[in-house]
């Protein structure tokens, strides 16, 4: 039967665990809790270590973190609009019905342009190697739109 | 936390196929952690705004070559600490700017003396070098486990658990009287 006991927690290291994570033994790295709360339990100079950091703790949770704000939820969301990537032919964007359709028009006239069967309309401005990609994911194949778009970025 | 996790992978292999509910699940989920580590590392709160909005425009870009070997929550914050990291690289020293701002930053209520606490732990938090804020803003505010931490700071866990200390020992001493009022 394998030995499944922790080995014991010397002061010393309790004393290092303490310092770096503070008076709160489920902050403690997982695989030394159970030791770290085997001492604390029988020790009193590990309990008053605990203690002692505990002020500390309770500053820094006073620190309250800014909470994301509206404008930064909305821009969010509208990531996946605007960088549109390749889709597996098993899946479909959720776009809504009526954009998709305007979309879709404006693809194929853009098409049209590029492969110089059309002139462009009134007004309107060449599209970015970027806006080519976008448009062209949405009605083309996978490996139409590997050819248009730059594949291979990395972080 | 093992559930989200693997909840976190199979959301990602919907937003590699372009799922946007998807990826507005792990929006919901992630923003607040990242928005307020990387406030706490560039202690600008719009600014934090802007990588965090480039760290989810990456990840929706890279979704198709993720793996999950790391726990996404871990790889996010990982995009979110560099962006931060390079926004820091590019400032002029001593910006005295932005701790200002965060200073000024209109607080949740809770009585004057909780908003100076809160408003002078976070300038100290702040203060702190580069390498111990990001240590403490990982594991002690958002809860990264050591290993992950490490990892994402590129040093080992000793190292990391060097910095927690120091960082911890600093603020102490420079919170000392407010630890005593406490009290």
């Amino acid at each position: 039967m394998a030995d499944t006991r922790q080995p014991e927690l010397t002061l010393e290291r309790f004393a290092a665990l303490v310092e770096a994570y503070g008076g709160n033994v489920e902050r403690f790295p997982a695989h030394e809790r159970v030791a770290a709360r085997a001492l604390a339990q029988r020790s009193r100079e590990a309990q008053q270590m605990l203690a002692g950091a505990r002020a500390l703790d309770a500053l820094l949770a006073s620190a309250r973190a800014e909470l994301p704000s509206m404008r930064l939820e909305r821009e969010l969301l509208k990531i996946p609009e605007r960088h549109k990537q390749r889709r597996s032919s098993a899946s479909v964007l959720p776009f809504r019905s009526r954009g998709r359709a305007a979309l879709a028009a404006a693809a194929a006239v853009l098409l049209g342009v590029l492969s110089g069967g059309l002139s462009p309309s009134e007004g309107g401005d060449d599209p970015t190697s970027v806006e080519q990609a976008e448009i062209a994911s949405l009605t083309f194949a996978d490996d139409l739109f590997e050819a248009l778009t730059d594949e291979g970025e990395t972080e | 936390m093992l559930a989200d996790e693997d909840d976190d992978h199979r959301l990602m292999e919907r937003v590699a196929e372009g799922d946007a509910g998807a990826f507005r699940t792990l929006v919901e989920r992630h923003t607040a952690s990242l928005t307020a580590h990387a406030t706490r590392m560039l202690h600008n709160p719009s600014e934090a705004e802007d990588v965090v909005q480039e760290a989810y425009v990456r990840l929706w870009k890279q979704a198709p070559s993720y793996r999950p070997e790391a726990k996404l929550r871990t790889f996010l914050h990982g995009i979110a600490h560099n962006l931060c990291i390079d926004r820091l690289r590019a400032r002029r020293p001593h910006d005295a700017g932005a701790l200002e701002q965060l200073a000024s930053t209109d607080r949740p209520s809770g009585g004057l003396w909780d908003r100076e606490i809160s408003t002078r732990v976070q300038r100290e938090v702040a203060a702190l070098p580069e390498r111990q804020r990001a240590a403490l803003s990982l594991v002690h505010f958002e809860e990264l486990s050591n290993i992950d931490a490490a990892a994402l700071l590129g040093v080992t866990v000793e190292a990391l658990e060097s910095l927690l200390a120091r960082a911890r020992r600093t603020l102490r001493e420079r919170l000392s009287e407010m630890m005593e009022r406490g009290s």
